[in-house]
């Protein structure tokens, strides 16, 4: 008889809670703003999801500034843990190896910084955060998400959002490692929302059913952050 | 004391390892210096120039 740690078991799991995340969240992740919107704000030709490529009040850039909290901790392949909690059956910490070991992307995307700038192009490397969704096994009753950051920053964002395909655990940006300075080893992105909602550093990934607001969006920061609606404050 | 954006960069010298002491026209007219790093201050695509970020007025809170 099979043990519970079967990996023939464990990869059916993962994806039979693939496929229910995909039912319970693909239509809504359709009607998102970020896919949704009939009227957009922005200028510009459509980009892939359909919205005009320069959100409103964005300005185009080909540098990368770095924003954090004052500090950008050292976090070596070594030490990294990131941790799967909440809601959700299967909690777990994941060490580099086991990070690796998981499916891996590569996605080009835009990134858009509350701040105003945008950069477009960004060939990321990573593991969806839907992967990680479903090998911790998210609750049906879990909505939302606060990741936390090795910089103690948490932010927090809808289930809905943090499943799009394009939302990646990401330790490779424009074929080279992550630099310290832009989260590495590893942060996340998530494109179709201003880039504050991807926590660099990231150390844990709490599913939850009720929300709880994150560094920024504790003060005065949108929770929704949709750059097409300009929806930058509270 | 509320943060505002820079609407205009007047000047910006070099300062200690990697920075810049920047002098900001602020959305309220107030002109302020300020050091940051270097990469706050971004030439745009389309030529302008953008300073990253929000910065506290000593004499105004935010424009309305």
């Amino acid at each position: 008889m099979s043990q519970p740690d079967d990996p023939s078991l464990k990869e059916a799991r993962i994806v039979a809670a693939r496929m229910r995340l995909r039912e319970r969240f693909e239509a809504r992740q359709a009607a998102t703003p970020a896919l949704a919107d009939a009227a957009p704000e922005g200028s510009g030709p459509a980009n892939r999801h359909g919205m005009p490529r320069l959100p409103p009040g964005q300005h185009e850039v080909t540098g990368w500034p770095v924003l954090d909290l004052g500090t950008k901790p050292v976090v070596s392949k070594d030490v990294f843990r990131l941790h799967l909690l909440g809601a959700c059956d299967h909690p777990q910490v994941l060490d580099w190896a086991a990070l690796m070991a998981l499916p891996i992307v590569n996605d080009t995307s835009d990134f858009h910084c509350v701040t105003t700038w945008s950069r477009y192009d960004m060939r990321w490397r990573g593991v969806r955060f839907a992967e990680l969704a479903a090998l911790a096994g998210v609750h049906e009753q879990a909505e939302h998400v606060l990741c936390h950051a090795y910089d103690g920053y948490t932010t927090n964002l809808p289930l809905v959002e943090a499943l799009k395909d394009d939302v990646l655990i990401a330790f490779e940006v424009d074929g080279a490692p992550l630099p310290r300075e832009h989260g590495g080893p590893a942060r996340m992105i998530t494109p179709q929302l201003y880039a504050w909602k991807g926590a660099k550093w990231i150390s844990k990934i709490e599913f939850r059913v009720d929300d709880r607001k994150g560094f920024w969006e504790e003060r005065g920061y949108s929770n929704s952050a949709h750059p097409w609606r300009e929806d930058r404050y509270s | 004391m509320a943060t505002q954006r820079a609407v205009e960069l007047l000047q910006a010298a070099p300062a200690c390892a990697g920075r810049v002491r920047a002098t900001l026209r602020l959305g309220c007219g107030c002109v302020v210096v300020r050091e940051m790093d270097a990469d706050r201050i971004q030439q745009t695509v389309s030529g302008d120039t953008l300073v990253v970020g929000k910065f506290p007025c000593p004499d105004h809170a935010e424009p309305t």
